[in-house]
């Protein structure tokens, strides 16, 4: 998975998770998220995720949100999302993080 | 084991002691199925724990919002009851306890008022009256919205109240939870239904699910979008058990007009027999008073009958009572006729009181690509 859109953002990134100086930061990942051939990879709070950067309107809780996944391969995925709150998930966004 | 069963005819003999596999019910699926026409946990036998939690709509609540709230629910009531954890589950292996639970909600007449929806509140759901016997208490009482959380595992449902409970926190503020116990299948002495604290046989004159006449008795058919529901009274009742126990058996049986041993009405052998009310002793005096519990509460037409799922509290060395848990398609025509004699009277007054009242309606079931409430809360 190289690339994804959405509808509730003006840019959307594929991010790791990196421990930086004592602490977990997020960060795009490189050539984006390899899917092994007939594997999976999992998408976690605290791990690998889809980052929504610049809403461009409210997530409430229950919203839906829309997204578009491209593979390295041009194929596209749709896939609708729910707004849910959670507790954790605030880590820092560092672009430049050493890991 | 042997003598006991000798002695109470209307025991199912057991001669010899209950071993492991007659404490497993194995042919029962433990995992009941959440979409449906009608909502799982009210004609699902009843679990061993439950939780019934009251929550409130917090200021500004839109329907709009309240149909994500609902959404939101569903989801996770679809997961939970299927032994996966919900999407933000934080205690996924807590999920993964299949322990029949079910997830069942209703809506208050303060929902319906709170968002300017009271042309669709179903004509069955009231608030009742005030009863004479009633110390009712505000914290044990109303409710805009309820879960009544059910599972043979309490650590289950504490974790789907847990895990609900922080999905509503968006949308409403706790009220109450009411947190009880009954007995399995497996621990009945041979009664039919389970006892309550006081000893007493509770729920022998339930209408079943397999009965003909159950359907139309708890479900509604209508209008529009709550056919398929039903309506929920709940009723926390305290059980003074320091004086109830300064009574003697037969004081005690006078009072239920039901044998403690056996739960057979006192003209009768079984539980299951009918009570006489007519029958009179040597003196021509009733056999079965007629303030008896089990005279007042009859009903008094086959179509004013209600289910009751009531769960036991013991909330302390010296709190403990009944949630009295009922359901019906109308609770004006079935459930207050019954509640208003036992109010004027009952002999069991003087042992009960009830402190919480509360009643919602409860929507329809959903499939899997909807959710509970979506006919009202689009």
């Amino acid at each position: 998975m190289v690339k994804a859109w959405s509808d509730a953002a003006s840019t959307v990134e594929l991010h790791e998770m990196v421990m930086d100086g004592g602490a977990m930061k997020m960060r795009p990942k490189d050539g984006g998220f390899v899917i092994p051939a007939r594997g999976t990879v999992n998408l976690d709070p605290g791990g690998l995720h889809i980052m929504l950067i610049g809403l461009t309107r409210d997530i409430k809780a229950g919203d839906t949100v829309n997204a578009e996944l491209e593979l390295s391969d041009g194929t596209t995925i749709p896939v609708t999302a729910i707004g849910r709150d959670m507790a954790n998930a605030n880590e820092s966004y560092d672009p430049n993080a050493d890991g | 084991m042997a003598a006991g069963a000798a002695v109470a005819g209307g025991l199912v003999g057991r001669t010899t002691a209950p071993t492991a596999a007659d404490v497993s019910v194995p042919s029962e699926p433990q995992l009941v199925a959440f979409h449906g026409g009608h909502q799982a946990g009210i004609a699902t036998r009843p679990q061993t724990h439950a939780a019934i939690a009251a929550y409130t709509l917090r200021t500004g609540t839109t329907v709009e919002a309240a149909g994500r709230m609902m959404r939101l629910v569903s989801d996770d009531a679809r997961r939970l009851t299927a032994a996966t954890p919900a999407l933000n589950d934080q205690e996924p292996a807590l999920a993964r306890i299949p322990a029949r639970l079910t997830i069942t909600a209703g809506f208050g007449t303060g929902l319906f008022t709170k968002l300017g929806l009271t042309s669709e509140q179903p004509g069955g759901l009231i608030d009742l009256p005030a009863f004479g016997i009633d110390r009712l208490q505000p914290a044990w009482s109303s409710g805009d919205l309820v879960v009544q959380i059910c599972a043979d595992d309490p650590l289950v449902v504490a974790h789907a109240v847990r895990q609900l409970t922080k999905t509503l926190r968006s949308f409403a503020t706790g009220r109450w939870v009411q947190r009880g116990f009954t007995q399995t299948t497996a621990q009945l002495d041979g009664a039919g239904a389970p006892r309550n604290l006081m000893g007493q046989v509770d729920g022998t004159a339930n209408p079943g699910p397999d009965e003909p006449d159950f359907d139309p008795l708890i479900w509604s058919d209508g209008p529009g979008w709550f056919a398929g529901g039903s309506t929920m009274v709940v009723r926390r009742i305290v059980m003074q058990l320091d004086t109830w126990d300064e009574l003697d058996v037969t004081g005690k049986e006078l009072a239920v007009g039901r044998r403690l041993a056996t739960g057979a009405p006192l003209t009768g052998t079984a539980e299951t027999d009918e009570p006489d009310f007519a029958a009179v002793d040597g003196t021509g005096l009733p056999v079965i008073a007629p303030f008896a519990h089990i005279a007042r509460a009859r009903h008094t037409a086959s179509t004013d009958r209600f289910l009751r799922r009531a769960y036991n509290y013991d909330d302390g060395l010296a709190d403990s009572g009944l949630i009295f848990v009922a359901f019906q398609a109308d609770i004006g025509r079935q459930f207050l006729p019954v509640q208003q004699r036992l109010a004027d009277n009952d002999l069991l007054n003087e042992w009960t009181v009830p402190i919480g009242s509360a009643t919602f309606a409860i929507p329809p079931g959903c499939g899997p690509d909807g959710y509970l409430g979506e006919g009202l809360l689009p």
